[in-house]
């Protein structure tokens, strides 16, 4: 018995950080030394269940945060333990994310508010050259305002579609053409029974960036109003075919190809698109290279335009 | 000099030329303070520049328009550059606020003994 009572105050010596002392009563130091024990692991547990609190509380804040509601502060006392920096910290970090969420948010208004003013203004000048070619007699001139109101309106539609899409950085192309070959079909006022156009229906989303946007655009519209204009004369009834998509290029490699095809009278044999007058070819030629695109020709049964160009990095 | 007290600072131009200000125990300091803060300093300074020593070690908290006051050093051009004193854990966190999320345009460095504050303030005299 003697043995095991030394052996515990020992122990409880140990715990307490009493110095052991062979005068001590020794039952005595150990019932002491117990109820020292007891208080301090019933004053850790009640820390425990303090601290599981703070913590559950600064966890509620930071999901708070994760959630973008800002109005929840974790509190701070005066007694300057870890839990009130971190509660600290935790509160400021979520006063800047907030700062910058806004500011965020209001640089994508603004920038919505300049794509669509883009848009406005473009068909501002749209309209001027509307009102200007009314007053003008001459045909090959009237030609050419239309023209550039269609390359205007064309370049009009892909800032209208950023606007109106939730990713303002780029637009889905494959929904751009379709409203485009509504508002070309509307330009030339066609009659749908005699020049028909045809589009898959179920091409993918494709999302292009602006500048890639904006060339392939002014492409578009530069071969269709061609195919429109010179393709099918003397009334002459038709098919214009465009194909938009992805294509393997190699094993690891894919690259966009855009095709515009028509079964018109094709394309005359002494246009050499590589070194040619017409404006239109020169800017097919000119924006297919900006895009480090290819364009091929090929002039059995109609026309067709293929431009294969590299998919865009992020 | 003599020390000039408010709400949350007391703030005065030592004989080494350096410009000390104190937080006072368990502040909160908001954006009054730091504006007040700031005109004592520009008063103290009198159109002179010098090197600021700020004891941050016994703050309780800071706001955020308060921050973003500190760390626009243009609107304090008595202050060329800044020597954060700390010691608790929020002072501690304070200070690393000033380093990154709001960077003041002057030079700022952190310590934890004053004596090496003032070491490194005194480099910024000569200049």
């Amino acid at each position: 018995m003697s043995k095991e009572l030394d052996e515990i105050y020992k122990r409880v010596c140990d715990l307490t950080g009493e110095k052991v002392s062979s005068k001590a009563d020794k039952k005595k130091s150990v019932l002491i030394g117990l109820k020292k024990l007891e208080t301090t692991l019933k004053s850790n547990k009640k820390q425990e269940i303090e601290n599981s609190k703070r913590i559950d509380e600064i966890l509620k804040v930071v999901i708070s945060f994760a959630n973008l509601k800002y109005d929840k502060k974790a509190i701070i006392t005066n007694r300057k333990s870890h839990f009130d920096a971190l509660a600290l910290g935790i509160n400021m970090l979520g006063e800047e994310l907030e700062a910058s969420t806004i500011s965020l948010h209001e640089k994508e208004v603004l920038l919505k508010e300049i794509h669509h003013r883009v848009k406005n203004n473009l068909q501002v000048i749209s309209s001027l050259l509307n009102l200007q070619s009314e007053k003008i007699k001459q045909p090959d001139l009237l030609e050419t305002f239309m023209e550039s109101q269609n390359r205007i309106r064309a370049m009009a539609l892909v800032h209208e579609k950023i606007y109106q899409s939730k990713n303002l950085s780029k637009i889905d192309f494959t929904e751009y053409v379709h409203s485009f070959i509504s508002q070309m079909s509307s330009s030339y006022n066609l009659d749908p029974k005699k020049i028909k156009m045809h589009l898959d229906p179920n091409i993918e989303p494709h999302f292009f960036k602006i500048d890639t946007a904006i060339p392939c655009s002014l492409i578009l519209n530069e071969l269709i109003s061609n195919s429109y204009k010179y393709a099918f004369p003397k009334n002459r009834v038709g098919n214009i075919y465009l194909h938009f998509g992805i294509e393997k290029k190699s094993k690891n490699a894919a690259q966009y190809i855009l095709q515009v095809a028509d079964d018109g009278i094709g394309i005359s044999p002494n246009i050499d698109i590589k070194n040619t007058n017409t404006l239109g070819l020169q800017l097919v030629d000119l924006l297919t290279a900006q895009i480090e695109g290819k364009l091929e020709l090929d002039r059995k049964n109609g026309t067709k335009f293929t431009i294969r160009f590299p998919v865009e990095k992020n | 000099m003599s020390k000039i007290e408010i709400r949350a600072f007391t703030t005065w131009l030592g004989d080494n030329e350096i410009c000390y200000t104190v937080v006072k125990p368990n502040a909160v300091v908001e954006i009054a303070d730091a504006i007040e803060n700031s005109a004592i300093v520009k008063e103290i300074s009198d159109g002179k520049t010098y090197p600021m020593l700020v004891n941050l070690k016994e703050i309780k908290s800071i706001t955020k328009e308060a921050r973003d006051h500190f760390s626009m050093q243009g609107r304090t051009p008595g202050i060329k550059a800044i020597g954060l004193l700390i010691k608790s854990p929020a002072s501690t966190i304070i200070g690393n606020f000033f380093l990154g999320l709001n960077k003041s345009v002057v030079p700022v460095k952190l310590f934890t003994k004053e004596e090496k504050a003032v070491d490194w303030l005194k480099q910024f005299l000569k200049k």
